[in-house]
């Protein structure tokens, strides 16, 4: 089993060095401008600048392809599906079948977009620890107080959710290997037989998380846990130099993105 | 005797090639025969759990070969299988494997993946059930019902079922109480009589393996110390200090008398072995 999305890849860059406030921001600027992209031009400028960040980032090129390995299929069906479809000059034809320009350019273009929202996504995964972003997120939905919403409540639970991933992950394979060595088999056989196989594992999976959290709400509640008080935090964020710089950079950026859909 | 286990240059690295890169095993060597009962002791996270996956296939050595009645047992990894069965291992932690509704589906899960006929398995079941003291009312009990001890021992009894030639027990005794570990001391000896079974026994306690064992394997930090007899290991000073392991307690006397003059014989490893001893110098006058 080979989760790598979400997990923190330690290195020591400008990337993993900035605010992570800033960084959520970023990337949801990044995110909104990947969709509003409308010119092949624009598109090929931001893959340029997630590139670069990619690239400064310091985490190894392979590290990001592994996070491409779970939509793969995904990916490429989508490519291959809009090559088909499209007006415009026609390229190529067999019977009914037809590749022209237009669709060829689409399928770039979808197939772009796609690996920018992955390959950005990942960068702020691996280069923030979980508790940060966690924190992060918090900060930066602060805003929605003034909606009444418990956002330390929320962010709570968001933590804790996270914080047991990597836990649970590890007592899957734990169960796994238990049930393995009673020659459980879980790869081959049929559909039937496959979904059978489950249940050795949910069910063991299921009993611990239930104690687990049953244990967690008590010891919270011991130690007097409540979400209306305000508390306050243990580390200080304030914007550095660095910070400024990438704002200015993925700014200017998006000035280039919007010039491109004007001009072409 | 042939040896029923060869173990070469056996090395494991967790996450080779990431940043998380840990070396958890480094070169052992050792073989088992059958019948016979190796211990395993050494620190907290010096590897033992590990070696245990090794040899039960959940893991595949980084190096190194694992050997089981002269065949690598890589060398059809389609077959790795099989090798579960003939190498059969009890967790460390019981509540990770137990699921079914009740402990009788859940001691047969092993057999039946092994594809034994109906009535056979109620046989073994049965026969296990016996060598571990097992009382029949409780297999119609939902495992979960069970406390952490019971519990154990279903899993042991899922595993024994499979009438594995090479048993291994990862910490059996960790959570028992002195009564229950002694009990299962003497289970497993049972085990390894009816089966002509080899027993490989993970623990921290050396008083226990010294009971056991007919050789003792020290592991530290992932290198492989010493592999001998309990009593030589006992008495070897600087393996102790090195390894940073304690003899059991009447050791440290038997060593003490002999610092000082008495005559005490180098096989001592119990209390009874030492009173035998004690009563031969004062005379033999055991009234
Ligand atoms: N899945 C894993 N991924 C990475 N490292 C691991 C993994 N499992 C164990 N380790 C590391 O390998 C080392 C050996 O672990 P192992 O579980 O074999 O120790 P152990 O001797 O059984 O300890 P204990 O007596 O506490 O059970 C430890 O340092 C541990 O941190
Ligand atoms: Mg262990």
């Amino acid at each position: 089993m080979n989760i790598t999305i979400g997990q923190y890849y330690p290195a020591s860059s400008i990337i993993h060095r900035l605010d992570v406030r800033v960084k959520i921001i970023l990337l949801i600027i990044n995110i909104i401008f990947i969709f509003c992209s409308f010119s092949i031009y624009s598109i090929l400028l931001m893959t340029a600048m997630i590139l670069f960040i990619m690239v400064i980032s310091k985490v190894p090129i392979k590290q990001y392809l592994r996070s491409m390995k779970a939509i793969i299929i995904i990916f490429i069906f989508t490519a291959v599906i809009n090559i088909f479809y499209g007006a415009g000059e026609t390229l190529w034809s067999f019977g009914f079948i037809k590749i022209t320009y237009d669709g060829v350019l689409n399928a770039i273009f979808i197939a772009l977009r796609l690996l920018d929202l992955i390959f950005i996504s990942s960068v702020l995964t691996y280069s923030t620890t979980p508790a940060n972003i966690t924190d992060g997120l918090e900060r930066v939905l602060s805003f929605l107080k003034i909606f009444k919403v418990n956002t330390q409540e929320l962010s709570m639970m968001m933590s804790i959710a996270i914080r047991f991933i990597p836990t649970i992950m590890e007592e899957t394979h734990k169960i796994i290997d238990a049930q393995k060595s009673r020659g459980a088999d879980f790869e081959s056989g049929n559909i039937l037989n496959r979904i059978k196989g489950i249940i050795p594992i949910i069910i063991p999976l299921f009993m611990s998380s239930i104690k687990r959290a049953t244990d967690l709400s008590v010891a919270m509640e011991c130690r007097c846990y409540n979400s209306y008080t305000k508390k306050s935090k243990m580390k200080i964020l304030r914007i550095k130099l660095c910070d400024i710089i990438a704002i200015l950079f993925v700014v200017t950026i998006c000035i280039g993105v919007i010039f491109c859909n004007i001009m072409f | 005797m042939s040896n029923l286990l060869e173990v070469k240059n056996l090395s494991y690295i967790y996450g080779k090639n990431t940043p998380y890169e840990k070396i958890a095993l480094q070169d052992i060597n050792f073989t088992l025969e059958e019948g016979k009962i190796l211990g395993i002791v050494g620190h907290s996270g010096c590897g033992k759990s590990t070696l245990s996956k090794l040899l039960n296939g959940l893991l595949k050595a980084t190096n190194g070969d694992i050997i089981l009645e002269g065949i690598n047992i890589w060398e059809k990894p389609k077959n790795i299988k099989s090798i579960r069965f003939k190498v059969g291992l009890v967790f460390q932690y019981p509540e990770h494997q137990l699921f079914a509704d009740t402990v009788k589906k859940d001691i047969e899960f092993g057999v039946m993946n092994m594809g034994v006929e109906k009535n056979q398995i109620d046989i073994r079941v049965r026969k296990v059930c016996d060598i571990l003291n097992i009382p029949l009312s409780i297999l119609d009990k939902s495992p979960f019902s069970l406390s952490g001890g019971e519990q154990k021992k279903v899993a042991l009894a899922g595993v024994m079922c499979m009438q594995p030639k090479i048993l291994i027990l990862d910490e059996p005794t960790s959570s028992l109480d002195p009564l229950s570990r002694n009990n299962l001391l003497n289970q497993v000896m049972a085990y390894k009589e009816e089966f002509n079974a080899s027993v490989i026994f993970i623990s921290h306690n050396m008083q226990e393996l010294s009971l056991i064992c007919d050789n003792i394997l020290v592991i530290k930090e992932g290198k492989q110390l010493a592999i001998d007899t309990p009593q030589n290991l006992f008495f070897d000073d600087k393996l102790l200090n090195e390894s940073g392991l304690k003899a059991p307690e009447i050791i440290y006397i038997a060593k003490e008398l002999k610092k000082l003059g008495y005559r005490i014989k180098d096989d001592i490893l119990t209390v009874d072995d030492m009173c035998k001893n004690i009563l031969e110098l004062l005379g033999g006058d055991n009234k």
